[in-house]
């Protein structure tokens, strides 16, 4: 199993801020969803996605917590950080040992195929690296659904700053923490 | 308000070329997000959609922000099936009430297609130039068309909403990938 090698690798680079781009299309190839945003990362757990396009929703680490904003209906969800960590994004922020026991990692030259031995959803996640940078991550579903994100852009630091949002004050908020 | 139109070709044709035009289609794909404005609290939620038409049949299906299909109806000539997350079919008569019960969305599945190309069913107020901007079928529901867009020699709705007693669904379409 080749997942000391990728933790190693992901090590590598205490952030990342990129722009992301996401195609998904269903089993028959047809695309049924893009997207497009902003990517930061920062160990040990600092992460925010920020999709702008088509529709904007925030995904952001706050405290012991996840948040989910969708602007569409005006409603943020709050998680518990625990429970999201399965999101392979989050998992790029983990050097848990106990966490990437979940998956086979096999690696495929400048990519790492992971292979959750859990998660029933999600079939295959697959990391690609441009040097030590992440520049395209795709995720196969367990439902034939395939979602593709590249990375680009990635020069900058986040700053700490980078990792908050302010929910509208006439926002719903649906707490989902246990 | 009248719904925001962009014009083509389409524009110009009469009010029953035009609908004989959007009856004629085989083939339409889209997609974009839909989402559902409950009256109960922290209720509400939206989810990408794509919908898919040919003459055969058409369907609706669900996805998250990462690509997960949460939902896939399929509305057939002789009957629906729903597949849930889990990958499990259902079958069922009445497209609305098997959408409803499974995934919480009360939409007029039965005369989507009619919604998705701008000639909804019931009582219609059309703008000034012959798009229609409202429809109000019996106490069953009401299509709000708040903008078109035009596609190849097509102009097709791609923000409305459906009202209906319990909720009020906003349908955005982004993208419109096939029509003919």
């Amino acid at each position: 199993d080749d997942s000391l090698e990728l933790i190693k690798m992901l090590g590598s680079r205490n952030s990342i801020s990129a722009t992301f781009s996401s195609q998904t299309k269903n089993a028959k190839g047809t695309v049924v969803s893009v997207q497009s945003g902003s990517l930061k990362l920062k160990k040990p757990s600092h992460f925010m996605m920020h999709t702008m396009e088509p529709d904007e929703t925030v995904l952001y680490t706050k405290g012991s917590s996840v948040v989910y904003y969708d602007a569409f209906v005006n409603q943020a969800t709050v998680f518990s950080k625990k429970d999201l960590y399965t999101s392979p994004f989050m998992l790029l922020n983990s050097s848990d040992k106990k966490l990437w026991s979940q998956y086979k990692v096999q690696s495929l030259g400048k990519c790492y195929s992971l292979t959750p031995l859990k998660d029933k959803t999600v079939s295959k996640i697959t990391l690609c690296f441009d040097n030590s940078r992440i520049n395209e991550l795709t995720l196969n579903m367990a439902d034939g659904n395939t979602t593709v994100y590249k990375l680009t852009e990635q020069n900058s630091t986040p700053a700490d700053s980078d990792f908050s949002y302010t929910i509208p004050d006439d926002a719903q908020i649906d707490d989902q923490r246990k | 308000c009248a719904p925001k139109v962009e014009d083509n070709s389409f524009s110009l044709l009469t009010q029953e070329k035009r609908e004989k035009k959007l009856n004629d289609i085989n083939e339409l794909e889209e997609f974009g997000k839909i989402g559902l404005f409950s009256r109960y609290k922290n209720a509400s939620f939206s989810v990408n959609c794509a919908y898919s038409y040919n003459k055969n049949k058409f369907s609706l299906a669900f996805t998250g922000p990462m690509g997960m299909q949460y939902a896939l109806i399929e509305v057939y000539a002789n009957g629906t099936t729903y597949i849930n997350a889990q990958g499990k079919e259902l079958k069922g008569e009445n497209a609305r009430e098997l959408l409803k019960e499974n995934f919480k969305l009360d939409i007029p599945v039965e005369d989507l297609h009619r919604v998705m190309i701008g000639l909804p069913r019931g009582k219609v107020i059309y703008d000034n130039l012959g798009y229609a901007k409202e429809a109000l079928v019996e106490d069953q529901y009401k299509v709000i068309y708040r903008s078109y867009k035009p596609i190849k020699e097509y102009v097709l709705p791609n923000l409305l909403e459906i009202i209906t007693p319990q909720t009020k669904i906003v349908l955005r379409i982004s993208d419109i990938t096939t029509v003919k």
